[in-house]
């Protein structure tokens, strides 16, 4: 298996989770607090679908690199399971596509978790 | 298929050289030989300049413990402050500085630090390596530790000790609220402390990806070693954040810029972002290699493997990475727009799915195997209960609606002391039990350890059980006394009696210790029939710790046979011979092959002058001697450049492929 896709199935979902979070919160607070006074409605009449939009691509970043992650998963235990003869390591391979797999379970529950947020909670709203 | 690490450069191809594989026995020429050229010189001289792993680790533990003493007579005097309302026993100054002192004290000097003491005792052994990567920058790490306790504790006896809590947010940190030099300690302190922490945790990620012995591939290493690699992480991103937010303060309030004052412009939410940036990592990262204890210690006492390892390992790195985008969970009562807090809220409640694979793992684990109830097993189990309050309490705070009802009322003192005394002191007293053995060759009594647990668990419940009730009924926390008429007399009086019940337990575990040093009886080099490399050595381990470096085969060296989880075995007594000087074996990140023969430097006062001279700026700071700082800042140079003078003896020999395949098969 390809460093890349070690890399991608590890970090993937993660790396896009906080994208997310890093691009999701400044935009929703400046948004709605740009200076010193707190504002009823968003800066940006988009702000909604900007932070949809944000969180959908986002998801799908995750689900690729989910996806990649079983896939690696799937061929690794897949030639494991034939009874070929040759070694194809101590392990750490498997490993590190299992360890893929489950970041990725994770992180895009993590990004729908951030979605639904985003998609309850009106965003200047007050806490009443 | 193998998953490629970096290629190895050669520099100059005279320096290859073939290690030697087979066994050293105790006793033999090649073991005496290596005792002397690894042991250091006894007196001062070597307590100076020692550089051993093990010295270190144990000086980190006895150190960090004895600040958790003061920072448990700071809390025990204030629970009798607030045992019976309006007392006066301390006026509001001298209660300001005390839970600002004890929370500065358990937080930086204790937490963190003890769990280095283990790491830095532990890793080595734990990978099969003579040493830490950077041996005297472990020792410059231990000497600044030590220096920036006694800095941050320096103007406690005159009454000028920091005071604004241990967050210390401005404005009331800020010079106008805040005159004297109690700040000013505070800060420059955590700068200094910083220091320590980053060189510590560059040395334990350099140590992991360098120093594994032959064969312990990256899925074979112990869950202690995932813990503490992902708290030196976390500490290398988010330590700068604090560094930089104290330094702004210090800049603030001795040479007039105004980060901070909001009056000309500053931005006093600016400190809480860049001290919760910090913050929230800083918590995972006190509690992460204490998991990590846990997972390790937990099944020797179970006689079975951690069950989902893979799944506690992602568990503690997914833990870490979640904890760097939770830090507006500590300012939801800051006014921030909704929206914003919310995604902050719902990022909180995620970290219960790893947290709760970890608990899971834990339970599976007693559960499949068959418990020995040992105290260390007895500390753990303890651990998993007060985690599970702790986390439940935490998941109620991230709702953002309810952390305004609760914000900065006893319920969360509550939940941060049973996060942080329940998945660290505990996990911590635990491990001393377990590698007790370890450390000085002899065994703890099991009488007294089991009364310390159990007066410390009922103690502890006493105590910090009834917190979450005294928040619910509304009582602020930091406040330094109260009105009969609120109602919380009796939760304070329960809390009080059971703060001291807990601090008799800690005299029990003290007291034992120190029985067990004198009397108690002699370990062998695996009293608790263990699985891991550190129980392969002798107790306590010889100044080079493995006499051959070993090939390991498996999670679980010393129950291969036992588990005949394959037909490999690891070869532990036969393994490569290295004994041209402080010689160590170095082996590529993911594979743990054989790459390099890694020429360790021996025993300095450098790293001892180095911490001490960088202490001696900050002094000289804080007191505006800047002639004083000046000359400490070039003398700290000057003791650099010594330590780095390069030296021929010290170039690495590479380690030809040769020797890897010849030496798999013993």
């Amino acid at each position: 298996m390809s460093t890349y896709k070690i890399l991608l199935a590890l970090l993937g979902a993660p790396s896009a989770w906080f994208i997310q979070m890093s691009l999701s919160e400044p935009l929703a607070a400046y948004a709605c607090y740009p200076h010193q006074v707190p504002l009823t409605a968003p800066l940006w009449v988009d702000l909604s679908a900007i932070l949809i939009a944000i969180s959908l691509i986002c998801l799908a970043g995750g689900l690729i690199s989910g996806y990649v992650a079983w896939d690696s998963w799937r061929k690794l235990t897949k030639s494991g399971s034939n009874g070929k003869i040759f070694v194809v390591d101590e392990g750490q391979t498997q490993f590190l596509a299992m360890l893929g797999v489950m970041s990725s379970f994770i992180f895009i529950a993590a990004i729908v978790f951030t979605f639904c947020a985003v998609l309850l909670v009106s965003p200047c709203s007050a806490w009443t | 298929m193998t998953f490629s690490d970096t290629k190895q450069n050669h520099p100059d191809s005279h320096l290859e050289r073939v290690p030697d594989f087979g066994c050293a026995p105790v006793g033999s020429d090649a073991e005496v030989r290596l005792a002397e050229i690894w042991e250091t010189t006894p007196g001062w001289r070597g307590w100076f300049s020692t550089v051993d792993h093990k010295t270190i680790g144990l000086r980190y533990l006895v150190t960090a413990f004895i600040f958790l003493l003061i920072g448990g007579i700071e809390a025990l005097i204030m629970r009798a402050q607030l045992a019976l309302p309006e007392q006066s026993l301390l006026t509001p100054e001298q209660y300001n500085q005390l839970f600002t002192m004890h929370g500065v004290t358990m937080i930086f000097l204790y937490a963190l630090p003890i769990l280095s003491g283990f790491s830095n005792y532990l890793w080595p052994l734990l990978l099969g390596s003579r040493d830490m990567a950077f041996p005297r920058l472990n020792a410059l790490s231990y000497w600044i530790f030590l220096f920036a306790g006694i800095f941050m504790y320096a103007s406690f006896p005159l009454g000028q000790a920091p005071n604004a809590g241990w967050f210390n947010y401005v404005p009331f940190s800020g010079p106008i609220y805040n005159t004297g030099p109690n700040i000013d300690v505070f800060a420059l302190g955590m700068v200094l402390l910083g220091i320590s922490t980053t060189v510590g945790s560059i040395n334990f990620i350099v140590s992991l990806f360098r120093m594994r012995a032959p064969g312990m591939t990256i899925n074979k290493v112990p869950i202690l070693v995932w813990g503490t690699l992902t708290a030196s992480v976390a500490n290398l991103i988010a330590i700068p954040a604090v560094s930089l937010a104290f330094f702004l303060l210090w800049l603030d309030r001795q040479v007039g810029t105004q980060f901070f004052d909001v009056a000309n412009g500053g931005k006093p939410l600016l400190w809480q972002h860049l001290f919760w940036m910090f913050g929230h990592p800083w918590v995972y990262a006190i509690v992460l290699p204490a998991m990590g204890i846990v997972s390790d210690a937990l099944p020797t006492f179970c006689r079975r493997p951690l069950v989902g390892y893979t799944a506690v390992a992602l568990a503690t790195m997914a833990t870490m990475l979640l904890g760097f985008q939770v830090w507006i969970h500590h300012m939801f009562a800051t006014g921030l727009p909704t929206v914003a807090l919310s995604i902050f809220g719902a990022a909180s409640m995620i970290i219960s799915i790893p947290s709760a694979v970890a608990v899971f793992a834990w339970i599976a684990t007693i559960w499949l195997g068959k418990p020995v109830f040992k105290t260390a097993f007895l500390f753990f189990a303890g651990f998993i209960f007060l985690f599970v309050v702790g986390g439940l309490s935490g998941v109620m705070t991230a709702a953002v609606s309810l952390d305004l009802q609760l914000n900065e009322t006893y319920f969360i003192v509550a939940h941060l002391h049973y996060v942080l005394l329940g998945i660290n002191v505990f996990p911590v007293i635990g491990g001393i039990y377990y590698w007790f053995p370890k450390f000085t060759g002899r065994m703890m009594s099991e009488t007294l350890g089991k009364w310390s647990f159990w007066v410390m668990f009922i103690g502890f419940n006493i105590g910090f059980f009834p917190m979450h009730i005294a928040g619910l009924l509304g009582m602020p926390r930091r406040i330094y006394t109260y009105s009969s008429r609120m109602g919380w007399d009796s939760v304070n009086m329960i809390t009080s009696i059971g703060s001291f019940i807990f601090a008799i337990g800690i005299l029990i575990f003290l007291a034992n210790i120190l029985i067990s040093l004198k009397r108690g009886a002699l370990a062998g080099s695996n009293p608790w029939d263990a699985a891991t490399l550190e129980w392969s050595t002798p107790s306590p381990p010889p100044a080079y710790n493995f006499a051959v470096i070993p090939v390991i085969a498996s999670r679980h060296p010393l129950w291969e046979d036992r588990l005949n989880e394959n037909s490999k075995r690891s070869s532990l007594t036969q393994g490569y011979l290295l004994m041209e000087g402080h010689e160590t074996l170095g082996t590529s990140p993911i594979d743990a092959e054989p790459v390099t023969i890694l020429k360790m430097p021996g025993d300095s006062y450098a790293p001892f002058f180095v911490g001490l001279f960088v202490s001696l700026f900050f002094v000289g700071l804080l007191l505006h001697w800047w002639y004083f700082a000046g000359m400490t800042a070039a003398a700290c140079c000057i003791t650099l450049v010594i330590w780095m003078w390069p030296r021929k003896s010290l170039a690495q020999r590479t380690a030809p492929k040769t020797a890897h395949l010849s030496g798999r098969s013993p």
